[in-house]
């Protein structure tokens, strides 16, 4: 197991510059997400990492080994392909001692790894199959077998649930997790999905652009983004933005779409640092807001667009003023198209944006 | 019209008949079956015409398939020329091959041949007598055939490297892969199938291989080059022996029924069917005998079925093979020298790899247009410059007529050939005139005309057909389709029997109408089976969009599939016209008086007292101007068409 440190790593396509001078440090043992939408460049770094493409400028550092220029054969990696890369004319087990193969590892210890591998992934009966044979998920552990077969430094994967269907990758990330802290295995892993990343990661290096937006443990970028992107990014319904501006006398919000709101008390402090009569957007997440039926003080009357009910809660879509709001309720809760009900705004745990620069003045 | 051929000729085949006689054929039972297998006189010439076959055939397959799949590890990279160098290297393949062979037999003339003054002058290796000896005369064979045909391999090869996906290899490449490991474990068996496919297509061809023997060896000398379909038109037409004849091709028909049922599974099987849209008759037997122990191994894949039978019955020309190898010493050291040198260079870093890949492609582009560059130079040669030596590679001046050999490699410049060719009708030797050689353009003329025509047909008829089998559940379709697709597999010296007597009834020999006939038949069965392929290509939810708002199904057809299947259209449209225009047996043997279309004619041309290749070469080079055009033209569709749509690129 390896730490590994990126350090001001560059990369170009062309014209188009895919990594912007981006840094991080991954440590012994952990398990490193890349998230991000198509095309922020996670997926470059990554490949950088496994030395597939030679950066422009800056280092890949492995353990302290300065790797930046050494084939992937040098490097101690191990790597799962989106597409799975499995073998189609080998067999299961073929697959799995391909890569000790190629290092001429002696016969029994081949034997010995696969074995363990087809274990600890509860793939033993399907040895002798080939991939033609095999369902997603079963060449999906086939792949992350091949890679546990040859115990590297670490482990990258990119985006290796993309191809399976919800219900399978919701069991394969919790089958992944606990691989990973089984193996204690430093892992770089690159998904789109936040919810993958939420689940599984120790941290995340959200990428935007080239650039890593922020770092931090999933609980971090959760409660406290450090900018428009990854506040809106991370979580499921995504956070209600609404622009706004505070009134001079900093008593009221007012909101683009018409809707003013008496600031509250514990929000006072917080929103401190947010200067008066500028652009700014706030965020709110769908569980930091309640609604009720019956008006009361800090409550403000909104009007029910939709209902969406999920089984576990509902999701209220709902209009103030000019502003629509997401709201997470019990799923007890009900109300029709039109209604209208009462809502309040957490603002003890409310967000606000610069709306030029996007960063947050609130963390 | 493609099954009362092969009925008759099973009759006839059962019966004493002499076409040229006028006496009615008369049933003799399995007379001229024994005779083939058992009669002292006749079975050990026909045993060794199989030999000499399947020598050709292990020979000509082996080359090509070492040169065509070498050249296309060297293709497999991006660079500037590429697309050039490729379709310029696919030239050969679509010319026709009686020019072809003429124009060999022209370079490997003993004394005054290019070939020989190549391996005198640069390789000082004494002059060979190609055409002359028995070993030689079956290379040279080999050589025209793997020149043609080795692009071919080159080009399903190349198919096959392209469908790779690069991420096995990234994979293997982290998984600390060498070069050599991945090509043994990634690229190779991933290759295989399409290769095998180009194999067995060479295979086929190569076994009733004619045109070529035909105009390069005659069988000669004795009958060391003589092939079976070479011998089976010597039966029927020299010694007239009809019904014996018909026996034979009938027993050459059975064992191509088997190659093309091989043939059609492996096609299923790369196409990723699970049932073979032709039924192969065959099939199951294979798969039952998987259990027999040894045996079983053979049978697992059709490559080492083909293998196991090629051994057995073969061996004997094997061990000459091997034998010839061994007792040519410089050969085999040669081929030693190759293999460390190659094994030399993969261990070089890429960019040195790169450096000789280039100078490879190089050579291999000089080596395959220097014919046909050697062809259009001799075009424009007077002829008493033609075989002088050293020979002329370039022009400088403009020849006034009956210029004489000036020393150098430059010559003077003529257009006396193609004037000879074109306005006078007879030809002009050295020493007289020739009588009778033909009219030129009107043979050209000819050629295009009954080329377009029944091309015309076979195409129009074959959409309409191809658009039934593709859209319509019809009964029995697995096997019309696999019937179509065998006959056109057959030789042609197994249909030519009947035909010619079929011909002689109604009055057709020596017409351009016999040959439309003729011609929009047999290439009736391609384009419907390529065509199904193209029609197949188009989602039928295009038809069902329009039936449901209203359309017939023929408005559906003219309004809707027909503009999407244009590209398909005119692609089978050219490899029917080019297959037509190079077409040689038939037209020259329903030909009595004198060659209606032009390959014949340039034949004849030779074959009639002096050889005016100056002539035959300003006709090779107008004949094949239109098929180079074509080439250039339809290269996005050619490996497509080339395998009966089997590899859509």
């Amino acid at each position: 197991m390896a730490t590994v440190q990126v350090k001001n790593l560059t990369k170009r396509f062309d014209h188009n510059i895919a990594i912007n001078n981006t840094s991080l440090t991954i440590e012994d043992g952990m398990f490193m997400v890349f998230l991000g939408p198509s095309g922020c460049g996670k997926t470059t770094t990554l490949r950088c990492i496994a030395g597939l493409e030679i950066p422009e400028e800056g280092q890949i550092l492995i353990d302290g080994e300065d790797v930046t220029k050494l084939p992937p054969s040098a490097r101690d990696i191990a790597m799962v392909f989106q597409q799975y890369a499995i073998y189609p004319h080998m067999t299961v087990a073929e697959n799995l001692a391909f890569p000790l193969k190629a290092v001429n590892t002696p016969r029994d210890e081949i034997e010995k790894r696969v074995q363990e591998a087809a274990k600890t992934l509860r793939i033993e009966r399907l040895l002798g199959r080939k991939p033609g044979k095999l369902s997603g998920g079963e060449m999906q552990r086939v792949a992350i077998g091949r890679a546990i077969v040859r115990r590297p430094k670490v482990f990258l994967m990119d985006e290796p649930l993309s191809n399976l269907d919800a219900k399978l990758r919701t069991e394969m990330r919790a089958e992944i997790k606990h691989l990973q802290s089984d193996l204690n295995a430093t892992t770089i892993y690159v998904t789109h999905d936040q919810l993958e990343a939420m689940s599984m990661a120790d941290r995340i290096a959200i990428m935007y652009g080239g650039i890593v937006q922020q770092l931090g443990t999933p609980a971090e970028v959760y409660d406290h983004p450090s900018n428009l992107f990854v506040a809106g990014f991370i979580g499921s319904p995504a956070m209600n933005f609404a622009p706004c501006r505070i009134s001079e006398d900093r008593s009221k919000l007012l909101l683009a779409g018409g809707a003013q709101i008496a600031l509250h008390a514990d929000a006072k402090a917080r929103f401190e640092p947010a200067p008066a009569n500028k652009e700014l957007i706030l965020g709110v997440r769908p569980e930091d807001l309640a609604l009720r039926r019956d008006p009361q003080p800090e409550f403000d009357p909104v009007e029910v667009y939709v209902v969406e009910p999920l089984g576990a809660e509902n999701i209220f879509t709902v209009n103030l003023k000019g502003d629509p709001f997401k709201v997470r309720t019990l799923p007890t809760f009900l109300a029709k198209s039109g209604d209208t009900l009462y809502m309040r705004i957490d603002q003890s745990r409310s967000h606000l944006f610069d709306a030029e620069t996007t960063l947050s003045l609130t963390e | 019209m493609n099954v009362f051929p092969l009925f008759w000729s099973l009759y006839l085949s059962f019966c004493k008949y002499v076409g040229t006689s006028n006496k009615a054929p008369e049933w003799i039972g399995g007379a001229n079956y024994s005779r083939l297998f058992m009669d002292p006189d006749f079975a050990p010439d026909i045993w060794k015409n199989f030999q000499v076959t399947a020598q050709f055939t292990l020979m000509a397959v082996v080359a090509q398939l070492l040169i065509g799949f070498g050249m296309a590890v060297l293709l497999n990279r991006t660079f500037r020329a590429k697309g050039i160098v490729t379709t310029l290297i696919l030239l050969p393949m679509m010319l026709s091959p009686v020019v072809v062979g003429l124009f060999w037999k022209y370079m490997f003339h003993t004394d005054l041949g290019i070939v020989n003054w190549i391996l005198t002058s640069v390789f000082h290796i004494p002059h060979v007598n190609w055409l002359n000896q028995p070993d030689t005369a079956m290379w040279s064979l080999v050589i025209v055939d793997t020149w043609m045909w080795s692009p071919f391999v080159m080009l399903i090869s190349l198919a096959g490297l392209n469908a790779v996906p690069p991420h096995l290899y990234e994979a293997a490449e982290v998984d600390r892969a060498s070069a050599w490991f991945k090509f043994r474990h990634i690229t190779l068996p991933m290759v295989s199938p399409l290769v095998m496919i180009a194999l067995l297509f060479r295979t086929m061809d190569c076994f009733k291989i004619f045109d070529t023997v035909y105009v390069l060896t005659g069988g000669a000398p004795g009958d060391a080059t003589k092939t079976v379909s070479y011998s089976l038109y010597k039966q029927a037409f020299d010694a007239h022996n009809t019904g014996y004849a018909c026996a034979l091709a009938y027993v050459i028909l059975l064992i191509i029924i088997g190659l093309a049922n091989l043939y059609i599974k492996y096609l299923a099987k790369v196409r990723g069917e699970s049932v073979p849209d032709a039924v192969p008759l065959l099939g199951n037997l294979t798969e039952k005998l998987q259990g027999v122990p040894v045996l079983g191994w053979f049978m697992e894949t059709p490559g080492r079925l083909v293998g196991l039978l090629a051994l057995i019955a073969f061996w004997r020309q094997i061990r000459d093979f091997l034998m010839f190898l061994g007792g040519h010493y410089v050969l085999l050291i040669g081929l030693v020298v190759l293999g460390a040198a190659l094994f030399g260079i993969s261990r070089l870093p890429q960019t040195a790899r790169n450096l000789f890949a280039y100078v490879a492609i190089g050579l291999a582009a000089v080596a395959y247009l220097f014919p046909i560059y050697w062809i259009v130079v001799t075009s424009f040669k007077p002829s008493k410059q033609i075989f002088a030596i050293p020979p002329k590679f370039v022009f400088t001046h403009m020849a006034p007529h009956g210029e004489d050999a000036q020393p150098g490699f430059a010559a003077g410049l003529t257009l006396e050939n193609y004037d000879a060719i074109l306005f006078k009708r007879e030809g002009n030797t050295w020493d007289g005139k020739i009588e009778g050689a033909g009219d030129f353009p009107h043979q050209f003329g000819n050629s295009l005309f009954i080329g377009g025509l029944s091309t015309f047909l076979a195409v129009a008829l074959g959409t309409m057909a191809a658009y039934a089998f593709a859209r319509f559940r019809i009964k029995g379709k697995g096997d019309l389709l696999f019937f179509i697709l065998s006959t056109r597999m057959m030789p042609a010296m197994v249909a030519i029997i009947p035909i010619f007597l079929m011909y002689r009834t109604l009055g057709l020999l020596d017409t351009a109408l016999g040959l439309i006939i003729l011609y929009t038949v047999f290439n009736l069965s391609f384009s419907t089976y390529l065509l199904k392929g193209f029609f197949d290509d188009i989602p039928h939810e295009y038809d069902d969009a329009a039936l449901l708002d209203g359309y017939s199904r023929i408005q559906t057809f003219l309004k809707i599939s027909l503009p999407q299947a244009l590209t398909g259209i005119a692609a089978t449209a050219v490899f029917c016209f080019i297959t037509a225009w190079n077409e040689f047996a038939f037209s020259q043997m329903l030909s009595i008086k004198q060659p209606i279309t032009a390959p014949p004619a340039i034949v004849y041309r030779y074959g009639s007292g002096g050889v005016e290749w100056g002539q035959i070469a300003a006709g090779a080079v107008i004949f094949l101007i239109p098929a180079a055009i074509f080439t250039f033209a339809m290269r996005k569709h050619l490996l497509r068409g080339v395998t009966f749509g089997a590899i859509k690129k």
